[in-house]
């Protein structure tokens, strides 16, 4: 069986309106999976996107911030430079803020989607997991009272044959694994050990990319695919 | 404005960019910071003219160097030449983060310039033959359908955005584009 039976045909013009960047966003998404596995699509797309590259030399150059490529360096290069551990420097990296209003628009969508948060629970918290770019989205609900962390993934899913697995980092300790996210599944709940409720709730949560069924090692071994805080509502 | 570059500048600018990240690929710190200082104005340039915010430019330039970085092995293999493969990762970036940002809403202002970024004499004259090419192709469209496919590929203009320019239905905006962009291709070709 092949993996290109089951995508959809492109055409030339559908593939010049991906290279020019006009292609609908929904379709856009489509095109990029397709993409990602089909060769000849790949090939095709390049003499595209060589053939109207041209237009891009009226583009003014504009000298970009040496900080921007000291963020790059510090990103790719951070834990091979210095001995500390790799998740020391996740505290340095900007956590997306989680304003009121998106926090009121999560626990919307929670509220929406799940009969058990009806609002009888007074202490509530919740966790917004992404990245800069937002390719990958997890957000969370805590409930101290059950000890239940219910996770929905919002954005993003795992490479094939891959995971997701959630890391708690309380300061300098080593991670902590919360649990693996099933990928077939868009919510996961994770019952988190009474011990760390308190962990939880100052810690930095982060997302690694695992084999199948998560980390063999019990720490981390893949990238850092986004990471977040819980804050109380 | 960008300076006229000739055919042989461009060549030897190929082949040190190609070095570059064949480096890369091997780890090399020093390429990339090379190819850092060598690029990042025009990356920059194209990103700052999609997404017409100077945070939002340097926050999708940092990601597009991480890219670089980690895809330069996959880039040898490939028949890219070096500053159409950059410059893919860097409009991609950049269109992606647009379209993340506003599925379906049209900036007025933003909309009003696109007129003015019609192909003119002056914008011909800086280019080499490959930007003259691709302006005589476009010559062969009617102007506004050039336009529009100008507007798509150094703006990011989205469908939407486009049929509000031109006052007209998105489908009948993506038929024009779509046809226009299969005459650009055969007119390259010939």
């Amino acid at each position: 069986m092949s993996a290109q039976d089951k995508q959809p045909q492109y055409d030339d013009a559908t593939i010049a309106e991906y290279a020019i960047g006009v292609l609908p966003h929904v379709e856009r998404v489509a095109f990029q999976k397709a993409l990602k596995t089909d060769q000849a699509l790949q090939e095709r797309l390049r003499i595209w996107e060589e053939e109207m590259v041209p237009q891009s030399d009226t583009i003014e150059q504009i000298p970009a911030p040496q900080s921007v490529f000291d963020a790059v360096e510090d990103r790719l290069f951070e834990r091979e430079q210095t001995t500390q551990t790799w998740w020391s420097g996740l505290k340095n990296w900007r956590l997306p803020a989680l304003t009121s209003a998106a926090a009121i628009l999560l626990l919307g969508l929670f509220v929406w989607n799940d009969a058990r948060f009806n609002g009888e629970t007074n202490n509530m918290y919740l966790a917004d997991i992404t990245n800069q770019s937002y390719e990958i989205q997890i957000v969370g609900i805590f409930d101290p009272d059950t000890s239940e962390f219910n996770l929905r993934r919002l954005v993003g899913v795992p490479e094939q044959n891959r995971d997701f697995e959630l890391w708690l980092i309380d300061g300098d300790l080593a991670p902590v694994s919360l649990g693996v996210m099933p990928s077939d599944k868009i919510t996961t709940i994770v019952k988190i050990d009474p011990d760390l409720s308190d962990a939880l709730l100052r810690g930095l949560l982060a997302i690694s990319d695992e084999p199948l069924g998560g980390s063999p090692t019990g720490q981390p071994t893949g990238a850092v695919l986004a990471t977040g805080k819980i804050i109380k509502v | 404005m960008t300076s006229p570059i000739t055919p042989d500048q461009q060549k030897t600018a190929r082949s040190e960019v190609n070095t570059l990240l064949a480096k890369i690929a091997l780890n090399d710190r020093n390429a990339f910071n090379e190819l850092w200082e060598r690029t990042s104005a025009k990356l920059f340039g194209v990103c700052l003219r999609i997404l017409k915010n100077r945070n939002e430019a340097e926050e999708a330039l940092q990601e597009v160097y991480v890219k670089i970085w980690r895809k330069a092995d996959s880039y040898a293999p490939s028949n890219y030449s070096p500053m159409t493969w950059l410059i893919s990762i860097a409009r991609n970036e950049a269109i992606d983060r647009l379209r993340a940002k506003k599925p379906a809403t049209v900036d007025i202002e933003e909309v009003y310039d696109l007129a003015s970024d019609a192909p003119t004499p002056e914008k011909a004259a800086i280019a080499a033959s490959d930007l003259q090419q691709i302006n005589a192709c476009m010559e062969e469209l009617q102007p506004i359908h050039a336009a529009a496919v100008q507007g798509a590929y150094l703006e990011g203009y989205s469908y939407q955005e486009l049929a509000d320019t031109y006052e007209i239905p998105v489908n009948t905006m993506r038929t024009w584009l779509r046809r226009s962009l299969i005459k650009l291709k055969e007119c390259l070709q010939r």
